[in-house]
C-alpha cells in the first residue's frame, strides 16, 4: 500500500487532509478554518523574524521597531504583515464563530470542538493584547495600563495580582520583558489547541448547512476541498497584499507612532478594533468588578449554547425566527464594536448598555425561548388529532 | 495489492472515517457514502460565473428580509446617535442646558 496510508505519521496527514470524507454540501463558510490555520502559520513565521531584530527593553523597544521598519531589509513587509494578519485573524475567527452559531455547530456531538474553540478565542485575544504592547508606543503603554489595572478590581488581593503581573509598581521594563516572552510562547499553545480542535472535530466530522447527517453524500478532502480552500487562501493573500502595500496603517491607531511616555496620557485610550465589542461591554457597567466579570463572561457565555439551544433542529437553515434572531445578534455585536470606539457619554453610553443587555439576553433568553416555541409548534402540528 | 486490502485496512475512506490517537483498529462508520470522479474529468471551477454570481445572488437574495430588518434598525440607531451627539455638542444644546457661552 502507499506509504501515505501506512506510515505511522504520514497516515495521520492522509486521514486529515487527503482522504478525509467531507460533506458534499458545505458552503464557503466552512473555509475559515483553513484561513485561520494559515494566519497562525504566518504570524508565527513573521513573528520569529521580527524577534530577530526586536529589543524588549523600554529604552530600545520603540526604536528597534523603527529600525525594523527603516533599516532591516524588507523589515517593513514583515512588520506590516504581522500587524495586519493579526486583524485578519480576528475577522476570520469572528466569521468562523458566526458560522458555528448560525448552523448550530456547537451542538452535540461537536461540543468539545466548540469548547476548545472558545478557549482558543480567549487565548487569541490575550496574545493580541500582549503583542500590541511590544512596540511600546503611547497606545501600547496606556492600553496595557488600563487592561492590567482591571485585575485590581478583584477583591482583597487584586492590587497584589496587578503588581505581580507588572513586576513593579507600574507598566515598566519588567512588564515589557515578560509580555515579550509570553507573546512568543503562547502562540505555540494556540497551535497545540488548534490541533486538539481538529482531532475533536474529526471524531464526527464537519457539520453542514442542513444540520442533518451528511454521511450519504461525501467527497474526499483532496482534491475537492483542498482546491476550494485554496480559492479563499489566494483571495485572502490578494486582499492582504493590497492592505500591506497600500493601506498598512488603515486599522492601526496613529498614537502608537508616538513613543510611550508615562507622563502624558493620550486623549482617548482605545484598544485595537477587534477588542472593541468587549471593551464596550466592560465600560457599560459602572461597577469595576462587575464590568470585568461581564467582559470575561461575554466570551465564556459562548460555552452555554449547547445547553440553552433547546431546539430539536440543528442550525438555522429551516428556522426563520432564529435566522432573524441571529442577524439581530450580529448587528448588536457591530453596535458594541462601534460603541467601544466612542467616548462614554450620552447617548453612546445608554446604547452600549442596551446592546450589552441584548448580548447576554440573546444567549440566555432568546435562544431557549425560540427553541421551545418551535418545538411546541412542531408538537401541536404533528399531534394525532384523530382519536379525540 | 488486492482491492479488498484497502477495505479491510485502516485506510480512511468510505467505511473508515478518522484515525484516533493510538488506535490500532478504527471503529467503522456505517452508511458513509463517498463520491468521486477521475482527476482527468474534474473541472476546477465549473460554470464559475453562473454559480458564483447568479446562483450566489439567488441564494443571498433569499435571505434579504432577515438582513434588512436588523441592519435597518442598527443603521437607524447609528444615525440617531450621531445626530443626538452632534446636538449635545452644539451651541444650541449648551444654551438650552443653561451653560454660559462667552
Ligand atoms: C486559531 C483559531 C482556529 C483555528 C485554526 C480553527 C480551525 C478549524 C478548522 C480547520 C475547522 C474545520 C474547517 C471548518 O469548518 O472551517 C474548524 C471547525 C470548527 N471550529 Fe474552529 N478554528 C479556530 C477557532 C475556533 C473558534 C474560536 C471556535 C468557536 C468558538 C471554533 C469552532 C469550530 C467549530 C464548532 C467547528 C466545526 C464546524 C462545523 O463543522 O460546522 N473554532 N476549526
Amino acid at each position: 500500500m502507499r506509504l501515505l496510508k501506512t506510515h505511522v505519521l504520514l497516515r495521520f496527514l492522509n486521514s486529515y487532509v487527503v482522504d478525509s470524507p467531507q460533506p458534499a454540501n458545505i458552503s464557503y463558510l466552512w473555509n475559515f478554518g483553513s484561513l485561520l490555520a494559515l494566519c497562525l502559520i504566518i504570524q508565527i513565521l513573521t513573528g520569529a523574524f521580527l524577534a530577530m531584530h526586536y529589543s524588549p527593553n523600554v529604552d530600545f523597544a520603540f526604536n528597534s521597531v523603527e529600525h525594523i521598519m527603516r533599516d532591516v531589509n524588507n523589515g517593513w513587509i514583515i512588520r506590516y504583515t504581522h500587524a495586519n494578519v493579526a486583524s485578519f485573524f480576528f475577522i476570520f475567527v469572528y466569521m468562523h464563530v458566526g458560522r458555528g452559531l448560525y448552523y448550530g455547530s456547537y451542538k452535540s456531538p461537536r461540543v468539545l470542538v466548540w469548547s476548545i474553540g472558545v478557549i482558543i478565542l480567549i487565548l487569541m485575544m490575550a496574545i493580541a493584547f500582549l503583542g500590541y504592547v511590544l512596540p511600546y508606543g503611547q497606545m501600547s503603554l496606556w492600553g496595557a495600563t488600563v487592561i492590567t489595572n482591571l485585575l485590581s478590581a478583584i477583591p482583597i488581593f487584586g492590587v497584589d495580582i496587578v503588581e505581580l503581573i507588572w513586576g513593579g509598581f507600574s507598566v515598566s521594563n519588567a512588564t515589557l520583558n515578560r509580555f515579550f516572552s509570553l507573546h512568543y510562547l503562547l502562540p505555540f499553545l494556540l497551535a497545540a489547541l488548534a490541533l486538539a480542535h481538529l482531532i475533536a472535530l474529526h471524531v464526527h466530522g464537519s457539520n453542514n448547512p442542513n444540520g442533518v447527517t451528511s454521511n450519504g453524500d461525501r467527497y474526499a478532502m483532496h482534491p475537492y476541498f483542498i482546491f476550494k480552500d485554496l480559492v479563499t487562501i489566494f483571495a485572502f493573500l490578494l486582499v492582504l497584499s493590497v492592505i500591506v502595500f497600500f493601506y498598512p496603517n488603515l486599522l492601526g491607531h496613529s498614537d502608537n507612532y508616538i513613543p510611550a511616555d508615562p507622563m502624558v496620557t493620550p486623549a482617548s485610550i482605545v484598544p485595537e478594533w477587534y477588542l472593541l465589542p468587549f471593551y464596550a461591554i466592560l465600560r457599560s457597567i459602572p461597577n469595576k468588578l462587575l464590568g470585568v466579570l461581564a467582559m470575561f463572561g461575554s466570551l465564556l457565555i459562548l460555552l452555554i449554547l449547547p445547553l440553552t439551544d433547546l431546539s430539536r433542529i440543528r442550525g438555522n437553515q429551516f428556522r426563520p425566527a432564529m435566522k432573524l434572531a441571529f442577524w439581530f445578534f450580529v448587528v448588536d455585536f457591530i453596535i458594541l464594536l462601534w460603541i467601544g470606539s466612542q467616548h462614554p457619554e450620552s447617548p453612546y453610553l445608554e446604547i452600549g448598555q442596551i446592546a450589552t443587555t441584548f448580548y447576554f439576553a440573546w444567549f440566555l433568553v432568546l435562544v431557549p425561548i425560540i427553541g421551545i416555541a418551535e418545538n411546541t409548534l412542531l408538537d401541536v402540528a404533528t399531534a394525532d388529532k384523530t382519536n379525540k | 495489492m488486492r482491492p479488498s486490502v484497502a477495505r479491510q485496512s485502516e485506510m480512511p475512506g468510505p467505511k473508515v472515517y478518522s484515525l484516533w490517537w493510538g488506535d490500532r483498529t478504527i471503529p467503522k462508520q456505517k452508511g458513509v457514502v463517498e463520491y468521486t470522479i477521475s482527476a482527468y474529468r474534474a473541472k476546477a471551477a465549473p460554470h464559475m460565473l453562473r454559480n458564483y454570481l447568479f446562483n450566489g445572488y439567488r441564494r443571498l437574495s433569499g435571505e434579504l428580509v432577515f438582513w434588512l430588518i436588523p441592519f435597518g434598525m442598527g443603521y437607524g440607531i447609528y444615525t440617531w446617535a450621531k445626530k443626538t451627539d452632534a446636538y449635545h455638542h452644539s451651541k444650541a444644546a449648551h444654551v438650552a442646558a443653561g451653560v454660559e457661552h462667552d
